[in-house]
């Protein structure tokens, strides 16, 4: 199968691959019972997706569950499903609703991952919701995270689960984006995009932290391949952007950073709207570096404006999805500390340090203006800046594992900043966890 | 009625022997496991019967047979991968250890489906769809609810993907 062979032969020999003659005999047998039990109904028009009448649920439950228990004598994983989904029904869906916002560890658990998000999926079509459906679950599998923490029931068991399902969910949020873009639908696709890396960048400590507690080669896989997407996309060259560029036709047009920039400017609207509303429930230094940070966002969303105006449109597509990104950030710790009632311990350490990185870059804005090159530059540069890898190794070095310790960790970490800064460059990315 | 019936079983059933194969390869390529595989073909056609039976039309019977049974290999890796491994164990579902293995086939496929275990699910489906099954894109397009054009990109993709695998 190495050298030698080609493409053509190897497919020939897959094509090979086919039902043994039992098995062939034994599926058709099942499936000539099935189908005298489930005869055609009389209007032939019911049931299954797509048709004018709705079935009851005795109707479905009847349907699915007697030829089910009749005929398959084998053990089959869609079996349970169909099980699973008989018993929801049955239980008027009372169940589904309950297992919302439960997280690893609970009872209704698989209800929720298995059940609910599985019926949303169903009704998600085309990479564009699908990318936004997966982005959100992986936004709620950190959210559970970071309550797990709160409850301090985040161990080897719920990790493992969180991170199973956390990768599920990235993967498939990436593989949308890359077929948005694919598709040359840039605009959804950075908007996505930008939004998965700054909530990544936002629970980069609570993703450490699943990290530590599982303490398998899985886990840390799991968690370095998200880390290095937050980075390397926030620094504007994930794989499948440096695809895209090569293929030349993908590029993004001026219409759509217009969109973005708009669509910007509103998300911004909303964040800022929404930090107002919980502002009671933070305390007020948790206020003061979400706000802060709201600042950078604004600044940025503005120098987007102020790009395209000049029609700079690399400039300000760079400069919108730093925006974007700082926002989603922002909106991520705000829902974080509103839902949950954390008070922001972790989250400030990496806010302190967004904060820092944001005032380097404002000072190397003012140097060199308008270049592309120097404005990519600066963006990676500032989205190392960013990255959870520093805000570990900062909060490894400086706040010696106490989450107690915030507001000194936040201290020492802006002047151990330039330092690490240099480090980064260096160091591979994993090696930031190891020291955890 | 009852006529009809029987008309529409045996379709259902010549259905079945053309496609199981069909239907087969793709789920084994996609699980590695042929147990499974069998069990995901069984329940691929039974929901397809289900659709007949209710009257759905279809213009298309093979590419929705594809269509289902991606839904189902989606729903079961999404089940997999939220049992522990203890019980993953215990229902004897190790994919990657039991690969080649399990299939029961000649060693040439066990090498065949290993060299595709490396590749991304979504490379794994696109080409098997493709080049095996030899779905037009337009077709793949449908079946993985993407556009026409997405599926080329990724097909040329995986391909490429795939060449450099094999050194080839």
């Amino acid at each position: 199968m190495k050298n030698g062979k080609d493409i053509k032969t190897y497919f020939e020999e897959l094509e090979g691959l086919h039902l043994s003659e039992d098995s062939r005999d034994r599926i058709r047998d099942e499936l000539s019972g099935y189908a005298d039990f489930y005869a055609p109904t009389e209007s032939g028009n019911e049931g299954v997706r797509g048709s004018d009448e709705v079935r009851s649920r005795e109707e479905w439950a009847a349907t699915d569950a007697t030829p089910k228990n009749k005929l398959t004598t084998k053990r089959t994983k869609p079996m349970y499903a169909a099980i699973t989904a008989i018993v929801l029904i049955m239980l008027g869906g009372g169940t589904a609703l309950a297992a919302e916002g439960s997280v690893p560890g609970d009872f209704l658990y698989p209800v929720e991952t298995q059940f609910n998000e599985n019926i949303e999926s169903a009704f998600a079509f085309g990479a564009e919701s699908e990318a936004k459906l997966q982005s959100d679950l992986v936004a709620e599998r950190l959210r559970e995270a970071q309550e797990l923490e709160a409850r301090g029931e985040l161990n080897a068991e719920t990790s493992t689960t969180l991170r199973v399902e956390l990768r599920e969910s990235f993967t498939a949020a990436r593989e949308n984006i890359e077929e948005l873009e694919a598709n040359g639908n840039m605009k959804a696709a950075t908007m996505i995009e930008a939004k998965l890396t700054g909530m990544l960048q936002a629970n980069s400590r609570v993703l450490a932290e699943i990290d530590t507690e599982e303490e398998s080669k899985d886990a840390k896989e799991v968690v370095d391949e998200i880390m290095s997407y937050a980075r390397v996309s926030a620094s504007g060259t994930t794989e499948a952007e440096a695809e895209v560029n090569a293929d030349a036709t993908l590029e993004v047009t001026a219409s759509d950073v217009e969109e973005l920039v708009t669509e910007a400017g509103a998300y911004l609207g909303e964040v800022k709207a929404e930090l107002g509303n919980v502002k009671a429930s933070l305390s007020a230094e948790a206020y003061a570096e979400l706000e802060s940070k709201l600042e950078i966002a604004t600044e940025a969303h503005a120098r987007a404006k102020t790009a395209l105006s000049e029609e700079q449109i690399n400039e300000a597509y760079a400069h919108v999805k730093s925006a974007l990104r700082t926002t989603a950030a922002i909106e991520s710790m705000t829902e974080t500390s509103a839902e949950l009632g954390i008070d922001l311990d972790g989250l400030l350490e990496v806010n302190g340090e967004s904060n820092t990185s944001g005032e380097a870059n404002v000072n190397g804005e003012s140097t060199d203006t308008s270049s592309e090159a120097n404005t990519n530059e600066q963006n990676e540069k500032q989205e190392n800046e960013n990255i959870l890898e520093v805000n570990i190794q900062g909060e490894a070095e400086a706040n010696t594992q106490n989450n107690t310790e915030t507001q000194t960790g936040s201290e020492n970490m802006l002047n151990v900043n330039a330092n690490q800064e240099a480090r980064i460059q260096t160091e591979a990315q994993g090696s930031a966890q190891l020291n955890l | 009625m009852k006529k009809e019936t029987d008309t529409m079983k045996d379709e259902f059933l010549k259905a079945f022997e053309e496609y199981g194969d069909a239907i087969f390869r793709f789920c084994i390529v996609k699980t590695s496991n042929k147990e499974l595989a069998e069990d995901l073909t069984q329940e691929t056609f039974m929901r397809f019967w289900r659709a007949l039976a209710d009257g759905k039309k279809m213009r298309n019977s093979r590419s929705f047979l594809y269509t289902i049974a991606n839904h189902l290999i989606i729903d079961w890796y999404r089940k997999k991968k939220t049992t522990s491994l203890d019980s993953r164990m215990e229902a004897g579902f190790q994919p990657t250890e039991e690969k080649g293995d399990d299939t029961g086939e000649p060693a040439e496929y066990k090498e065949a489906l290993e060299s595709m275990q490396g590749l991304s699910e979504g490379d794994k489906e696109i080409l098997l769809l493709r080049h095996i099954e030899g779905l037009p894109p337009k077709e793949i397009g449908k079946v993985l609810d993407i556009p026409a054009n997405v599926a080329s990109i990724r097909i040329h993709r995986a391909t490429k993907r795939l060449k450099k695998k094999m050194n080839i």
